[in-house]
């Protein structure tokens, strides 16, 4: 499952798509076409159309070239399975100073990400995310805090940890972190998605006169 | 939460009416095998002027850049064509 921090998923999907997709003009490259605009017209494959469209924000500690490691090898697991995942330096350049404040660069992010997988760290990062995340409580709805067992066994018994801010608490085993936010994710991903088909097919939920836009109700 | 929610729905059935409209298809599928070698004046050549109108959806559904006159698949662009051809292949 390790992957190196060079690996780099779209990079490799493009060289894959290169040698998949046939010559242009040829039979073949007009059989594939075909062939996506008959699936696109099937209702079934709408479902996939939008759980590709959710984004996955993957957030947690960038200090070492380890802990960078784990937060691309998650992200690579994410897309690897059909979630479109991003981490933080996809925005922000953590060498460069100046420019927009990680906290701005938070604000775009959390917005634009359906999911918010938060790897618990003690990293400086880290910590302005979780401090953001913390007090932005409207957020809360999206961000899934993994934590390790041994960590939150130690935690646990003091409900005034930071740990309480964060209602959806995974715990999870140092080497499985991977996989089980991959399973979380996915869950969590699908059932939005069915969200979203069902209140656009029943118009229910769809109108609220008192609605805000994320980046409104963050500034209150 | 509602509205957001769509939000997304609206974007993710606007997005499959775009890949359905005109050769857009064509042109993601171009893009994904030829770029970052693709130039507005290639797209013309094969796919005929009305192609620019699909392109300017595709970059602004964020699946397609331009960068110094060359034509690319972003990452999310490389991403749907990769679920494309996995629903269709």
């Amino acid at each position: 499952m390790s992957q190196s921090d060079s690996y780099d998923f779209f990079k490799e999907t493009k060289k894959e798509l290169e040698e998949q997709i046939p010559e242009y003009n040829t039979p073949d490259f007009k059989k594939i076409r075909n062939n996506i605009i008959k699936q696109l017209q099937k209702e079934e494959n709408d479902l996939i159309l939008l759980i590709r469209r959710l984004k996955i924000l993957v957030l947690g500690d960038w200090y070492s070239k380890e802990k960078r490691e784990l937060l691309v090898e998650i992200k690579n697991n994410l897309l690897k399975q059909g979630l479109y995942a991003e981490t933080i330096d996809k925005y922000y350049d953590i060498h460069k100073k100046g420019g927009l404040s990680q906290t701005q660069i938070l604000e775009t992010c959390c917005i634009n990400h359906q999911l918010i997988v938060f790897i618990d760290g003690d990293g400086k990062g880290t910590l302005t995310e979780q401090n953001y995340l913390c007090e932005n409580y409207v957020l809360h709805g999206k961000v899934i805090f993994f934590i390790e067992e041994q960590k939150f066994n130690k935690l646990k018994e003091d409900p005034s940890q930071y740990i309480k801010s964060f209602p959806t608490i995974v715990i999870h085993k140092k080497p499985e972190l991977s996989d089980t936010a991959l399973v979380y994710s996915r869950l969590r991903i699908y059932r939005l998605a069915e969200i979203i088909k069902k209140q656009a097919l029943t118009k229910k939920g769809l109108k609220n006169p008192l609605y805000q836009p994320w980046k409104k109700r963050l500034k209150r | 939460m509602g509205q957001e929610l769509r939000r997304i729905h609206v974007d993710a059935s606007n997005l499959k009416s775009i890949i359905l409209q005109n050769n857009n298809i064509d042109v993601l599928l171009y893009l994904a095998k030829y770029n970052p070698k693709v130039t507005k004046k290639n797209i013309i050549k094969n796919f005929g002027k009305e192609a620019l109108n699909g392109l300017k959806s595709l970059k602004e559904f964020n699946l397609v850049q331009e960068e110094k006159g060359n034509l690319s698949l972003t990452d999310e662009g490389i991403f749907q064509v990769e679920g494309l051809l996995a629903i269709a292949v």
